[in-house]
Formats: C-alpha cells, structure tokens, sequence
C-alpha cells in the first residue's frame, strides 16, 4: 500500500520535467525528501535524495542524453531507506545500491516508450494543420496523463519488489558485511562532495582523452 | 467610382495591416513556454512545445484559420533547445513574424533559419549555465547553508535550492522572452556582450572551493583515514570517465576498508 501512496507522490513529482517547467521538482534530492515525508522521515529521505543528486551531479536530468531517471533513483533509495527494518546506514547504502541500476533500467525503458510514441507528434502536427486547433491542449492533457500512469506504475511496481528484495537482503546477509554497509553510510557524504568536486574541475580543466 | 470592383481606400488599409501583438499574447507565449518540454520526442524533439508556444502569436497574426494552419506547418519542423534559453527564441521568432505579417519585410526562410540557426549555440549555452553551473552550485551553496543550520538543515538546504534556482530561472525565461522581442536578431549582439563564459568559469571556481572546503571540514572533523581513500579514490575514479552509477559499489567497498 506504501508503494502504491508514495507512487503518486513520485508520479505528480516526475510531472516537472515530463510536462511542466522543468523547476527541479523532479531532481533526486527533491523527490527523496518528499517521498521520505510521505513515508514519515524526511530527513533520511532527504539523505538517500541528497546522495543520489550528489553522486550523480554531472549526468543530465533529461533529452536525448539521459543515461539514467534521476527521479527515479531518489525516489526509490527513499522508499527502500525509509520502509527497511534494518539500521538506518545499511539500509540507505543498499538502498542506493539498487537504485542505481533500476534508474538506468528505467531510463533505456523511458526512451524505448518515447520511440514507440513518435508517430503521435506528426499525427498532432497533420490534425493542427487542418485546423483541429484544439488538439494541441487535448494532446497535452492526453501526454501528461500517460507518463503520469506510466511513471506511477513504474514506481510502484519497482518500489514493492525492490522493498521485497532489500527486506530479504538485510536479513540475510552476514552482520559484518551489515556493519560494513553501515560504514559505508557515513562516507556517503565524503563521496558525494568529491563527486560534486569533480564535476567542478571537469568544467574548468576537462580531462584528457587517450585518443586512439 | 464606388462602382468599380476595387476596394475603397479605408478598406485597402484594413487589410494589409495585420494585427498587432498585444503584451497579453507574449505573457501568454511566456506562460505557455513553461509547458515547452511536454509532448517532447526523439523524432523532432520539442516541435509541438514549440507550436504550442506561439500559438498565441499564431491566432493573433493570422486571424485566417488556413492561413494560420500554413504558418504551422512551416514551424512544424525539427527543433531542439534548452527549456530556459527557448524564449530568446522564442521572442525572436515572435518578432520576424509580426514583420513577416504586416510588412512583409521577413520572409518565411528567413523566420525559419532564424530559429534554427539560435537553437544549438543558445541550447548549449543554457546546459552549460543551468545544468553544469548554477544548478550544481546553488545545490551546494544550499547544503552548506544546511549545514551551518543545526536544526532546519534539510529544510534550508531544500528552500534555498528551489526557490534561488526557480528565481533565475523564471527571470532569466521572461527577460529573455522580453529581449528577443523587442531586439530581434539583435538580441544575438546583445548576449555577445554579457561575458556569460566567464562568469560559468567563476561560478565553477566558486563550486570547486566550497566542495574542497566541505571536504577538508569533513575530514578535520572525524580525521579518517578512510575517508580521505574514499574521497581520492571517487577523484580518480571520475576523472578516468567511469560511470558515477557504480559510486555507492566503490562507498560499500570503502565500509568494508573502514571495519578493518
């Protein structure tokens, strides 16, 4: 039931750079923390959404070169933070484990869906110019609505078995490599930065590419 | 002379001159641009953000519904910018074709190699300002203010980053709409003379002493060793180009350094 509340938080949140604006609505950092308050700890979510916007600072959030959903990876590292039974550290760092991958899995599945709905903008356009002019506000409606449902079920879907597959992880993996996830926790934010430098010093100096 | 088939006077001058835009229709044009990415494709990318942008100008201009919907198919095209650069754009655009519409003065090539020619440089010019710079930037500004706040941390550092973003966001959109209006092309003279360049080299210079500061605080404060390993080895790692999505493999990795 959490999965499916908290998916329609993710779901209105993805919206932002789906249909409206973008105004960073959609950014990890944003949906984590929102996601995490729907949940009953902000805070942590705010952590999971703040590591993942961090760590991921220098990918790019949508268009053509987006390698990974960013919302997504946020979202879920919340929920799967948050939901867990286990201490808060191990928790978030499998939580941001997982959500890594998910969020590149859903951006390949993201693209996949926009070429299958390529043929929609030509259709609108053909409509337009025979002066169906009210097709542009239908076809909005129409496109928020689908990436609404669809980012929904995606969460949701993703966001129950991902609680299943964390829950069954934290109770069976050995208490070292627990304390060790723990750790790993605390040096999140150490990472987090350094990748935030990088991408700084990207900016300033790029780096060299062996060219072959 | 009234009866000859031609117009009189009064009625020659009704029809050549086109309506004229009104500040109503460019703040439409402003509100709709807000909606510029929805409906977006691989195909041709924001056309109908585009269309659905200026259909205000559009209805204004061409009261012909045929003639309107010809004007649509020429704008109907491939187009690709940066969400908060497109109002130049589109503020450009709005202008050659209020010319286009009265006087005939701008042609439809004209109007067409106009937005095409604007849309890749401003297109990088808003990644490299919105998403490399001030986006990253206000984000860690907005952390160490957390930071620094004891009680409101996530609070702060979530209110600061929103709504100093949105802020320059918003008035970066509307000025620019604004500009490209009243200059036209011009308006490409006119962003040549701000030194937007240098001042995305400050504000990374800026980024990369606040980020270099939080890290030299952090490691002061708990003096680990394996922090200061997991901070070179992230360094390392990104600066090689391998993939951020595998950072909290290398974090896990680190934890298990930190138990022994």
């Amino acid at each position: 039931m959490n999965c499916l509340t908290v998916g329609l938080v993710y779901a209105v949140l993805n919206l932002d750079h789906i249909a409206v604006g973008p105004f960073l609505l959609s950014r990890p950092v944003v949906v984590g923390s929102a996601v995490g308050a729907a949940l009953g700890n902000a805070p942590l979510g705010f952590s999971a959404g703040l590591s993942a916007e961090l760590m991921l600072i220098s990918l790019p959030a949508s268009g053509p070169a987006a390698a990974v959903d960013l919302a997504l990876v946020g979202g879920l590292a919340a929920l799967w933070a948050v939901d867990a039974w286990a201490s808060r550290g191990a928790a978030l760092t499998l939580s941001l484990l997982l959500a890594m991958p998910a969020g590149w899995a859903a951006a390949r599945a993201d693209a996949w869906i926009r070429r299958q709905n390529d043929r929609m903008g030509d259709w609108i356009v053909e409509r337009l110019t025979r002066g169906r002019e009210r097709i542009l506000w239908k076809a909005l409606a129409f496109w928020s609505a689908l990436w609404f449902v669809k980012a929904w079920a995606v969460f949701s879907a993703v966001g129950c078995l991902g609680q299943r597959i964390v829950d069954v992880l934290l109770r069976h993996l050995p208490l070292r490599l627990l304390e060790s996830l723990d750790r790993a926790a605390d040096l999140l934010p150490i990472i987090g930065f350094s990748a935030a430098l990088v991408h700084f010093w990207n900016r300033l100096t790029p780096p060299r590419v062996d060219r072959a | 002379m009234s009866g000859l088939p031609f117009p009189e006077a009064g009625d020659a001058v009704e029809r050549i001159a086109a309506p004229e835009l009104t500040r109503s229709d460019l703040i439409q044009v402003f509100f709709r641009s807000f909606l510029f990415q929805s409906l977006w494709s691989f195909q041709r990318m924001q056309n109908v953000g585009w269309l659905f942008s200026l259909w205000p100008v559009f209805r204004r201009l061409y009261p012909d519904k045929s003639e309107r919907a010809r004007v649509a198919q020429d704008h109907a095209g491939y187009f690709n910018t940066h969400p908060y650069t497109a109002d130049i754009i589109l503020g450009v655009v709005t202008n050659l074709e209020e010319r286009r519409a009265r006087d005939g003065s701008v042609d439809r090539e004209a109007v067409l190699a106009a937005r095409t020619a604007m849309s890749g440089p401003l297109s990088a010019l808003g990644e490299t300002v919105f998403w490399a710079t001030l986006g990253p930037l206000i984000l860690i500004g907005a952390a160490v203010a957390g930071m620094a706040s004891q009680r409101w941390g996530w609070q702060v550092t979530l209110a600061l980053y929103l709504v100093l973003f949105n802020f320059v966001h918003v008035v970066v959109k509307a000025g620019g709409l604004a500009a490209g209006y009243r200059k036209g092309l011009g308006v490409v003279v006119f962003l040549n003379q701000w030194p937007i360049q240098r001042w995305a080299a400050r504000a990374a210079w800026l980024g990369l002493g606040l980020c270099a500061g939080v890290l030299a605080a952090a490691g002061w404060k708990s003096r680990s060793l394996v922090g200061a390993v997991a901070a070179v080895a992230t360094l390392l790692w990104l600066r090689r180009g391998w993939s951020p999505l595998l950072l909290p493999v290398l974090a896990a990795a680190a934890g298990l350094l930190a138990l022994y």
